[in-house]
């Protein structure tokens, strides 16, 4: 057996639960979670990289999460001839009946760029720069993304709009609209 | 806040994290991603190394490429049919080879028989194929040479003497290029224990034999009855041989070169014995299996395209096996595809993947041909049965059908296939929209259709292999279909 393959056992048999919790939440549904998260398996020890420990392998898998996610989205907006269709169905996908938990609801209202940049953020503690470099945006965009998520977010939660006005990133809001975020 | 944020990120995970406990991930898809793992690690390992590391397969595209407007796929490009150049009237290596200027050595891949000349000219190190083709070779830092052959085996090459350092000594064979054309156009000849001419045996560098055959060199060793042995690649089949001098009394090197075999057999038979197994059968007779040449149906042979084929236990025939067996990056094949178009910028190319496959090899073209038309394609040639037969012997120009395809296979057995969309230049291409103009590349999980009609994600720890085969026609009659494979090795 190749030195990966305990590695790779042990993360789907022991980690599995969290990462396709993180899979559906970038997703916003649990069938397209576990197709994400094979490919992420798959994309992840399928390169020369040596694991050490299955820590590792699992966060290395779950920051591969959001860039699949968004690959297969392209790749589905490429292969589908009905482009605009095709990514207004997915952007509207309703979350899956299971998931009842306010998070999982809130979430579903972005659209699955704004939630891969949110789980890299909030969830990975990732800046905006590693959130640009994991997903192949610009900073700019990554902003963008983070500040129209996290007004929605804190219309649907209640929370505020998540601090991103943080040192690396602007205002990209009316003022006007970000101040009700409390409200 | 982006604390609270975080928090209740954390906390609805955690939440939706105990809704899939009781799955049991592992074992509805653990088969599956292993599977698709390995498959992909075997395909990085072809060609992927070092950033100065070259895989001497890659300049193998052009000889490929060559047909491809034969293909029958109707690019913009192509012509209704091919007129192929012959090979060297002798395909045994050496017969018309002229050494490159600045060849130093031949390096032999053991693994798998490839043979390449290696030298330096005017400080920059050097390749090229048995057939003199230049190829582009990387260096490092230093100014030295790096090849990563077939196997994985590495060589460098000094950029000043054309000195060749193996990394591994035992994993290649070093030749001096004078000798290899000394020796390979000399008299002694391997001979089957049938009696077929197999190759030339040759001298190298260490006092040892080798035989070289179809551009390839295996080692040979002593055996008993003053025979020799050697391991034919990938099946690990040991065969014997016996060395002939046949040095004509003449002096007529014409008699020396006139190859003895047609490189015609019969379809692939099962193998159960370790008996000499290259042996390619002159057979203007018929053989003892189904002819197909005096078949009315199609498909009656069985073929490694075919689901559930046993490889396991079959033996590829060494005239319809790879010369070569590579994958190039996904730029390198759109670069290639580009320039198969006339109008590249009408295309949208999407060529997803890492890397996309490349094979070669060389089928039997008799010596007396000098022009040849068929298809070749991702097809089973099998597909051009009812085409062959009907000339009654007087086909003064060969006609042919190759296939070169990938098939998974799983205990010895085919158990996906790879049925391309089609396009203009399927030997990259997994499918091409006409009506978008998109490309794209072969994918390595989804370009295959498993053989049980289950989703592709079904498929297990397979093992991914190349197929091969053709027919011909000439005036001596139909000779094949002929099948070779060569399984992708996994590494790492």
């Amino acid at each position: 057996m190749a030195h990966w393959e305990p590695i790779l056992d042990e993360v789907m048999r022991e980690r599995a639960p969290r990462l396709l919790a993180y899979a559906a939440m970038v997703t916003g549904n649990d069938a397209e979670a576990h197709d994400v998260l094979q490919e992420a398996l798959v994309r992840s020890f399928s390169k020369r990289r040596a694991f050490t420990h299955v820590n590792a392998a699992e966060a290395y898998v779950r920051r591969a999460i959001p860039t699949v996610y968004l690959d297969s989205l392209r790749k589905r907006k490429n292969r589908e001839r009905n482009h605009s269709r095709a990514f207004e169905r997915d952007e509207t996908q309703p979350p899956d009946v299971d998931a009842q938990v306010d998070v999982q609801r809130a979430l579903a209202t972005l659209s699955p760029r704004e939630r891969a940049c949110i789980a890299l953020r909030y969830y990975d503690d990732c800046t905006v720069a590693q959130v640009a470099q994991q997903l192949g945006l610009a900073e700019g965009t990554v902003k963008r993304y983070l500040a129209d998520a996290t007004a929605k977010l804190a219309a649907t939660l209640g929370t505020a709009r998540g601090d991103i006005a943080e040192a690396d990133t602007v205002p990209v809001l009316p003022a006007g609209k970000a101040g009700n975020s409390h409200g | 806040m982006a604390d609270e944020l975080t928090g209740l990120l954390h906390r609805g995970l955690e939440t939706k994290r105990q809704t899939f406990a009781d799955e049991d991930f592992a074992g509805e898809h653990g088969r599956g991603v292993t599977g698709r793992v390995k498959r992909r690690r075997a395909v990085s390992a072809t060609a992927l190394g070092g950033g100065t590391v070259v895989a001497v397969g890659a300049v193998a595209v052009g000889a490929w490429q060559m047909p491809r407007a034969g293909l029958g796929f109707g690019g913009p490009g192509g012509s209704p049919s091919v007129v192929c150049t012959t090979t060297t009237p002798d395909a045994v290596a050496g017969a018309g080879v002229e050494v490159p200027r600045g060849a130093t050595y031949v390096v032999t891949d053991i693994a798998n028989g490839s043979a390449y000349f290696v030298g330096a000219m005017n400080g920059v190190p050097q390749l090229w194929g048995l057939d003199g083709t230049p190829y582009e070779l990387g260096q490092n830092a230093d100014g030295t040479g790096v090849v990563e052959l077939l196997s994985g085996a590495i060589v460098t090459i000094n950029q000043v003497t054309g000195d060749v350092n193996p990394a591994d000594p035992e994993a290649v064979i070093i030749t001096p290029a004078d000798s290899y054309l000394l020796e390979s156009t000399s008299s002694v000849n391997a001979v089957g224990a049938d009696g077929t001419v197999l190759g030339h045996a040759l001298k190298v560098a260490d006092g040892g034999l080798v035989l070289v055959t179809d551009g390839k060199m295996y080692k040979l060793t002593s055996s008993e009855g003053g025979t020799y042995k050697y391991v034919s690649r990938p099946d690990q089949a040991v065969n014997a041989v016996t060395l002939v001098d046949t040095q004509p009394a003449s002096g007529n090197s014409e008699d020396v070169a006139a190859p003895e075999v047609t490189c015609v057999t019969t379809t692939p038979e099962p193998n159960a014995s370790a008996s000499p197994s290259l042996s390619p059968v002159i057979s203007a007779q018929p053989s003892a299996t189904p002819d197909p040449a005096v078949s009315d149906s199609f498909g009656i042979v069985p073929s490694p395209f075919q689901c559930g084929f046993d490889l396991a236990g079959a033996q590829p025939n060494p005239a319809a096996q790879f010369r070569d067996l590579h994958w190039v990056t996904a730029n390198a094949a759109e670069t290639s595809v580009r320039a198969f178009f006339q109008d590249p910028d009408s295309v949208d190319f999407n060529l997803s993947g890492d890397l996309v496959p490349i094979v070669m090899y060389d089928f039997g073209v008799g010596p007396e041909i000098d022009g040849a038309s068929g298809v070749i394609g991702p097809q089973d040639p099998q597909g051009n049965l009812a085409g062959f037969g009907t000339t009654d012997g007087v086909q003064d120009t060969m006609q042919f059908a190759v296939g070169a395809a990938y098939v998974l296979v799983e205990d010895g057995a085919v158990v996906a296939t790879y049925v391309p969309d089609g396009g203009p230049s399927s030997q990259y291409i997994d499918s091409y929209d006409p009506d978008t103009g998109t490309l794209y590349g072969l994918n390595v999980d989804d370009a295959f259709t498993p053989c049980s009609g289950e989703d592709a994600a079904s498929l297990g720890d397979t093992d991914l292999y190349a197929v091969s085969g053709w027919i011909t026609e000439d005036v001596t009659g139909v000779h094949g279909p002929l099948y070779g494979w060569s399984k992708i090795e996994p590494q790492g």
